[in-house]
């Protein structure tokens, strides 16, 4: 192939996916709503200190979506994603999933919540108990939520979900322990578990940064085909910003508890409009010598979520800030009224001024 | 000139049937004052390789052959007492996780002076406390840091603390065993950047141990990579990356996710796992993975192959054309 040939497939491909996402935005099949999130925390010892780990997070998911959601680590991602399937309990906004807070779901009937919801942790070697075996972890699931009448019809269920996924001889492992399984073949248990209820979304934190690269690109695989044939939603949670690229649909960048810039995968990472987004990519290297990266310097590290800044939350460190972000709080804006918002008020200028 | 010769070295890790060979006969020369960044998945040795050199492996459940010479004398033949005159004053070692090094009792200004009354027991106290507060400058921290504490401070400051302890006595050879994986990003660049700042001011050759290519092809000007214990190519960053001669050094640049304008990089993932160490086998250690894997792969070791002097690799079959050869 020439590379004129690469370069107009490659276009044929962006084209594709920008099409699809146009697609799944517009069809209006949102499946979670979140609105003004906050999770606040206690010290043990400092009761009248807030952690403010999430202050104010709003965003939508639609059906069979993929968000990626990355940024550094104390940004309140993971925190995101539990209190999202309703591990704990956000202290005050609305997740409504289905057009359901997921409050009334849990009250209701904790069940039926992790039949819609499910999590994929970041450790697959803490995930399990190492004196179950395999087949009996997955075929539990099913029991629990009363599918399949008897124990030879679960099996077989799960048998067949084995073979789907490529995880061979299926035999093999419905019998084995998880000590026995690699890393990555534990991931894809894992995924394949959260996967067997056919939940509407699952949250995946860190779900490849305990695996070798080597294997990374299958258990990734594995989850984005899951979801796109069973049209389940994704929360993609992350710190390697070129793994989410490549799986996400839409990606949210979060800092210190709020999300700074949200958009179309290609857009944020290409594109970049907040300060903060622009020095994180700018951070991130690639294997190729021949692309030294070029970091933008920031100063300092980020506040501790007990103390946050006034005004904008970057104020303290992106080398744009003026007074009035220091004193003004941003909110999310839609300058180029195409979905991609942004948290700053100068961003457009940064823009322009390179 | 090479500041760390390392041949035929091997560790053994003793279990008690069994024995995992972690490190198969390497040959390894470092130069000075040419970093080198060893990559490799989990599992393939490059920890234990630089442990084993330095001898800080427990005695017991390993065994270490070989020679490993820095400065003319071996390592593996030192006395204990000639061994700790060497570490830490020529070479010295930053580990993973800096806010496990500090004992929560004692400030760092005390981790800092306790160095001095090993080595340089002569030392003056103001004369200490000058080269603290240079070092502390060096790294990017306030002179207050001295009388904190370490739960006083971030991951990020107390990693920088312990490289400021790691350069105190003006070591030739610094190796950073995942130092800052456990940072976030923007940190990690500026930690690295910083080194890379004092070090030919210092005289420093630095070592640095991580699965991240995108770290060495960034901040170091050699590339080891490791496989199932063994070397399986060396050379100069811009070689070995972009015209890999090894199929393993192809399939772990390709396994990435890159940053291509276009944002189509895609990923592939190499077929199987690394063969299991506890079991012995012929050949080469990648053969069962590899896609120019022959019958004599499976049977004969590959020896070592010059590209030009500085690069080298181990395999039967090497790429032509490297990284665009599919």
């Amino acid at each position: 192939m020439s590379e004129k040939d690469i370069k107009s497939s490659v276009q044929e491909m962006i084209n594709r996916q920008t099409k699809k996402a146009d697609q799944i935005i517009q069809a209006d099949q949102t499946i979670l709503q979140v609105t003004s999130l906050k999770k606040y925390y206690r010290q043990k010892n400092k009761r009248n200190v807030l952690v403010r780990s999430l202050d104010g997070v709003s965003f939508e998911l639609g059906r069979g979506e993929c968000l990626g959601i990355i940024g550094e680590s104390g940004c309140g991602k993971s925190t995101l994603g539990r209190v999202l399937i309703g591990l704990e309990d956000a202290t005050a906004g609305e997740i409504l999933l289905d057009y359901e807070d997921i409050k009334e779901v849990k009250k209701r009937n904790r069940k039926e919540l992790r039949r819609k919801a499910q999590m994929v942790f970041q450790n697959p070697f803490d995930t399990f108990d190492n004196r179950i075996r395999i087949g009996d972890i997955l075929s539990s699931a099913l029991k629990l939520h009363n599918i399949g009448s008897t124990a030879k019809i679960r099996k077989q269920m799960v048998l067949d979900s084995l073979k789907k996924v490529g995880l061979l001889p299926e035999e093999d492992y419905y019998k084995r322990y998880p000590n026995e399984l690699s890393g990555g073949q534990l991931q894809r248990i894992s995924i394949l578990r959260s996967m067997l209820l056919k939940p509407e979304f699952i949250v995946a934190d860190e779900p490849v940064s305990m695996l070798d690269v080597s294997v990374r690109a299958e258990v990734i695989h594995m989850l984005d085909d899951m979801a796109k044939k069973e049209n389940t939603a994704v929360v993609f949670i992350s710190h390697d910003i070129a793994t989410t690229r490549y799986i996400a649909d839409r990606i949210a960048v979060m800092y210190l508890g709020r999300i700074m810039e949200i958009g179309k995968a290609n857009e944020v990472i290409t594109n970049p409009l907040h300060p903060y987004t622009k020095a994180l990519i700018s951070n991130c290297g690639d294997a190729d010598p021949r692309n030294k990266m070029k970091p933008l310097q920031v100063k300092g590290e980020p506040p501790s979520p007990m103390n946050i800044p006034e005004g904008c939350v970057f104020s303290d460190r992106c080398p744009y800030a003026t007074q009035r972000c220091r004193t003004e709080e941003q909110t999310l804006h839609d300058f180029k009224e195409n979905g991609h918002l942004v948290r700053c008020r100068f961003a457009m200028q940064h823009k322009e001024n390179g | 000139m090479s500041i760390l010769e390392i041949k035929d070295f091997s560790v053994s890790y003793l279990g008690d049937d069994y024995v995992v060979r972690a490190v198969d006969q390497v040959n390894l020369h470092i130069e000075e004052g040419v970093s080198l960044g060893i990559v490799g998945e989990s599992g393939s040795g490059k920890s234990t390789l630089m442990l084993g050199v330095l001898r800080l492996l427990n005695e017991r459940t390993s065994k270490t052959e070989g020679e490993a010479f820095f400065a003319g004398n071996d390592l593996i033949a030192m006395t204990r007492k000639e061994l700790s005159k060497v570490r830490w004053a020529e070479i010295s070692v930053v580990f993973q996780k800096a806010m496990n090094v500090f004992s929560p009792v004692h400030t760092i200004g005390t981790f800092l002076t306790d160095i001095y009354r090993v080595h340089r027991p002569a030392a003056k106290a103001k004369e200490i406390r000058k080269e603290q507060e240079e070092l502390l400058a060096l790294v990017n921290l306030p002179k207050q840091v001295l009388k904190m504490y370490p739960h006083e401070l971030s991951g990020g400051m107390l990693q920088r603390t312990s490289i400021a302890m790691s350069l105190m006595l003006r070591p030739k050879i610094l190796v950073m065993d995942e130092a800052t994986t456990a940072l976030d990003v923007i940190t990690q660049n500026q930690i690295l950047t910083e080194i890379l700042e004092i070090e030919d001011k210092l005289q420093l050759t630095r070592i640095l141990i991580t699965h991240d290519m995108s770290v060495v092809a960034n901040f170091c000007k050699k590339i080891a990579v490791f496989y199932a214990g063994r070397l399986m190519e060396v050379g100069f960053t811009e070689d070995v990356l972009i015209n890999p001669k090894h199929p393993y050094t192809r399939d772990l640049i390709k396994s990435y996710p890159t940053f291509a304008e276009d944002g189509t990089g895609t990923v592939v993932r190499i077929p199987g796992t690394m063969i299991d160490l506890k079991k012995p086998y012929e050949g080469c250690p990648y053969a069962e993975r590899c896609s120019q894997a022959t019958d004599r792969c499976r049977k004969e070791r590959p020896l070592e192959s010059f590209v030009n002097n500085s690069w080298s690799y181990y395999c039967h079959n090497p790429l032509e054309g490297g990284r665009a050869d599919e």
